[in-house]
């Protein structure tokens, strides 16, 4: 129990740590827009949807639903073409 | 088996709150904050829960492996970078959690294009783990839900049939 829990501090921490690092490497300290060397688009943003959904709302859901399907589709069917077959036995 | 359960329905929770919080419209952007930066401990307790795998194909990650776990390792340490850096844009154009703590947040287009992008990036991504988990998965499922279902349901008890007479009988009539 203490064990996991060690870890899970430990897995927050570093991904705490990865966020501000991202952070800080694209937006120093008390400046408003990015540092040098990275495009800042400038203006505000509002919020979009997430992903490749078809429309809003809760059929939206169905949408990125369907990419998930297809791409399982497309893995599965490379693996299975590309696992080992067991060979035939032939007997003379 | 306790494990197994706890393991298939932690991940049936995060992979519908995922998609759920790919909608902000459909939750409300209250709801989309405080659910995702909720779901974040859910995740971790995740990586927790696969802790031996994480451990044992990173030791062996350079030595003779699967190309499978190799690919699946992969995308699972991209996953984490990627998950990071959407909570992190979220955190920064965040409207409703940062200013509830008192914490200053920019309304930038910028960021929200990274937050757009990573959580585009982080929905093909979890498609990828996904279909590389599809034999865990659709055995699970069989095992949790599909076989508990059968036995539910009557058992229909079949009249034994006769058997066919083997030839050599048949001959010797």
């Amino acid at each position: 129990m203490f064990k996991n829990i060690f870890r899970f501090l430990i897995i927050t921490l570093i991904a705490i740590a990865l966020g501000l690092g991202i952070y800080y490497l694209l937006q120093p300290s008390s400046a408003a827009t990015f540092g040098s060397g990275f495009r800042d688009f400038g203006g505000e943003g509002g919020f979009r949807e997430g992903g490749f959904n078809l429309t809003r709302g809760l059929f939206g859901v169905t949408g990125n639903l369907m990419l998930v399907a297809i791409i399982t589709v497309i893995v599965v069917s490379i693996q299975r073409l590309f696992s080992r077959k067991p060979e035939p036995i032939t007997t003379h | 088996m306790k494990s197994l359960k706890t393991n298939f329905w932690l991940d049936a929770f995060i992979f519908a709150g995922f998609l759920a919080a790919l909608q902000p419209r459909l939750t409300g952007i209250a709801i989309h904050e405080w659910f995702t930066l909720a779901a974040t401990a859910t995740l971790v307790l995740h990586i927790v829960l696969h802790w031996d795998w994480a451990v044992g194909i990173t030791k062996k990650f350079f030595s003779n492996l699967f190309h499978v776990s190799r690919l699946s390792y992969l995308v699972d340490a991209l996953l984490f970078v990627v998950f990071t850096v959407v909570i992190t844009s979220g955190l920064v154009i965040s409207r409703v959690v940062m200013p509830t703590f008192g914490l200053q947040t920019f309304s930038s287009r910028s960021w929200l294009e990274i937050h757009n992008a990573s959580s585009n990036l982080t929905l093909l991504l979890v498609a990828l783990h996904f279909a590389l988990h599809w034999s865990w998965v659709k055995n699970t499922f069989n095992r949790l839900i599909l076989e508990p279902f059968k036995r539910l349901l009557p058992q229909t008890q079949s009249q034994p049939q006769a058997l066919p007479m083997p030839m050599k009988n048949i001959k010797a009539l």
